[in-house]
């Protein structure tokens, strides 16, 4: 590799994309760069994430210099994920991670995705060329590997081989072992895993320990799986993939409680990783252990990855568990304490996102809210946490993140707000989610048999009473007195009862105060806010409007 | 005083790539003693992490300092959002003009 650095046609035809928001360091780079045969044109730089994205959606790279700590919130290894999780960039561009800091967490959490290379600065010039072309050299090897792997027409006992040569070949053979190792349990290849394993020749790694882990699994060995594991880990207290891997086996064998231990220690290790936090909080549930519950949701508020596509989904996910603590929390001691807590959770978790980002975050507190007002009976105040939920995102309901539609339609339908739960659900239909749970539970919700005869038999009625009354007063006012009985919270039929009632010069003062308090919040849908001025000015025989224009939301 | 020589040979000695360095060293941190004091009056304690960060990996080119010493005391107290003593950012806006000069100087040297 040493000699390859004078070789300056190694270089010319690579292109570098270096993200960096300290434009000093991006030049330093690149100059050291350029003094190994690099052409200025072939090596562009990006001061944001953002202007990163730009880049890549233009050209290729061959390698990502990504600098670990980008800006506020928002790391190289964040960036490297959003890229690969957008299809932006695929296993043939290296990424190199850059940082001064070289703490515990900031490596860990590094190595914990994609990205194997990292280099510390101040960044020596010939360190930096050897690792630009072991990266090269290793996404070869990484891609001739795996394309062997997934070649069907190969069987197992030829493909062994030219792997282990690939590895032994190698300037990073655990780099390279890891890849082929976890590619072949991905495909669980356990033949030809089974013969690698009993040929390497490199020392125990992680990887290595997670596929032996898995061997073992497979045969049914769990007891041995489980110490081979524990061992691994005492000898290596950070390895997380290793710790996944337990608290995966302790799951399947219902020891919940040693799952929980190692799922909290994985997710200490690399706070800013969603799967890991929703693992160890799933987990804290199911023991109803609270104080690990609430710790976890204080050290992922401080780590949230804002860029990460599934931010709100962890959220959401998390606050779930939390419902479910609260649900079975009988002492009022424990309950004001969650909620203190979960203060503080989201106030830290604003904190760290941008400002649209806030806007979803603080309809989702009102969702929230609304559900703990519903565990304590208070459908009143769930109501009006409903609408401050939605309000704010009357202009462009397509906007809203699909879990949060989610969320909301639950609500609605808890209140007969049909008008909206059915108007969001006609948006989440057609829009593509980075989470296929909600994905489907969108769609099961509109295959749902027993909520589409609820709302088929509220429209019927409500289409009833229109017809057969003929704005014939007294008996429109009679017939919607008899449907808010049964509906007592659909805005839309208090509307109608509300217009019926000034028809028959009824004074029907409860409803008038419900409509006047979300009118005078403004949270009603500005159709409606219109409408009600109209009927004040041009009286009660205006019909009312529908909440949306739909053709034109969609 | 700075010491440039292992600057210069993290750039391997290159006249051309020193000059084009250390002029945007000064095109973006050249007032850095001043964004240091707007960001400590303004109680941005985010960006001041950031800029100390930044300022940071590229003074660590130019040897140990007492600067990065500095520096990495307002990361340590900024990171998690809080406040930052305010001897550390007087401590910042005293030795950072000193670094510029030195900068221009090694510049004037170089040409």
């Amino acid at each position: 590799m040493e000699d390859q650095l004078n070789d300056k046609s190694k270089f010319k035809d690579l292109v570098i994309l270096i993200v960096d928001d300290s434009k000093t360091s991006a030049v330093l780079i690149r100059q050291q760069i350029s003094a190994f045969g690099s052409l200025y044109c072939n090596i562009d730089i990006a001061s944001s994430y953002q202007d990163a994205i730009k880049h890549v959606e233009h050209r290729f790279y061959d390698v990502l210099i990504l600098d670990y700590h980008l800006e506020q919130c928002i790391n190289g290894n964040e960036l490297a994920t959003l890229l690969n999780k957008r299809k932006l960039i695929s296993n043939q561009t290296g990424i190199i991670l850059v940082s001064g800091d070289t703490s515990q967490e900031t490596v860990l959490t590094v190595l914990s995705g994609e990205i194997q290379h990292f280099i510390k600065k101040p960044i020596q010039i010939h360190a930096l060329g050897i690792k630009i072309l072991s990266v090269c050299a290793d996404k070869r090897s990484v891609n001739l590997a795996q394309n062997l792997i997934e070649n069907s027409y190969i069987n197992h006992i030829d493909k062994e081989s030219p792997l282990l040569g690939l590895i032994e070949n190698s300037h990073s053979p655990i780099i390279i072992e890891s890849a082929i190792l976890d590619r072949v349990v991905k495909n669980k290849q356990w033949v030809l895993l089974s013969s690698l394993l009993s040929h390497s020749i490199t020392m125990l790694h992680m990887s290595k320990a997670c596929a032996f882990g898995h061997l073992y699994c497979h045969k049914g060995e769990t007891v041995e799986a489980i110490s081979f594991l524990e061992e691994f880990l005492l000898g290596n207290p950070l390895a997380h993939q290793v710790m996944d891997k337990l608290a995966e086996i302790f799951i399947a064998n219902e020891r919940y409680d040693d799952a929980l231990n190692v799922a909290f220690r994985s997710f200490e290790c690399t706070p800013s990783i969603n799967e890991r936090m929703l693992t160890a909080t799933h987990l804290a549930t199911q023991q109803h252990d609270i104080e690990k519950l609430l710790i976890i949701g204080k050290t992922f508020a401080l780590n949230l990855s804002i860029i990460d596509p599934s931010w709100l989904n962890a959220i959401v996910d998390y606050c779930e568990c939390v419902l479910e603590i609260i649900k079975t929390s009988t002492m009022a001691s424990q309950y004001n304490q969650i909620l203190k807590m979960m203060k503080r959770f989201f106030y830290l978790t604003k904190k760290r996102l941008t400002a649209p980002q806030q806007l979803f975050l603080i309809s989702y507190i009102q969702v929230f809210s609304a559900q703990v007002s519903l565990l304590r009976d208070n459908k009143a105040v769930a109501h009006h946490s409903l609408f401050k939920a939605i309000s704010p995102h009357y202009g462009d309901l397509t906007k809203l993140p699909l879990v949060l539609k989610l969320k909301i339609i639950y609500l609605a339908d808890q209140f007969s707000e049909f008008w909206l739960s059915e108007m969001l659900l006609k948006l989440s239909v057609m829009k593509n989610s980075c989470d296929k749970k909600i994905e489907q539970e969108i769609v099961a919700l509109t295959l749902d048999a027993e909520r589409n005869k609820t709302v088929g038999d509220f429209l019927l009625k409500m289409d009833k009473t229109r017809v057969s009354c003929n704005f014939e007063s007294t008996h429109l006012f009679e017939q919607y007195q008899k449907m808010v009985q049964s509906y007592p919270y659909s805005i839309e039929l208090q509307l109608l009862f509300f217009q019926a009632s000034i028809l028959c010069n009824s004074n029907e003062n409860k409803i008038m105060q419900k409509i006047n308090l979300l009118q005078s919040d403004n949270l009603l849908p500005p159709n409606w806010c219109s409408w009600l001025k109209r009927i004040g000015k041009e009286g009660a025989l205006v019909a009312l409007p529908l909440a949306f224009e739909s053709e034109e939301i969609i | 005083m700075i010491n440039f020589k292992p600057f210069f040979t993290v750039l391997d000695n290159d006249a051309e790539s020193i000059n084009i360095v250390l002029g945007t060293y000064l095109e973006e941190y050249g007032d850095a003693h001043i964004q240091f004091k707007g960001l400590f009056d303004s109680q941005n304690w985010p960006e001041l992490y950031l800029l100390a960060h930044s300022l940071k990996g590229i003074l660590v080119n130019f040897g140990k300092q007492d600067i990065i010493l500095v520096l990495e005391q307002i990361e340590a107290q900024t990171c998690k959002g809080e406040a930052v003593e305010k001897i550390l950012v007087d401590k910042a806006s005293v030795i950072l003009p000193v670094i510029k000069k030195q900068v221009e100087q090694a510049l004037l040297n170089i040409a």
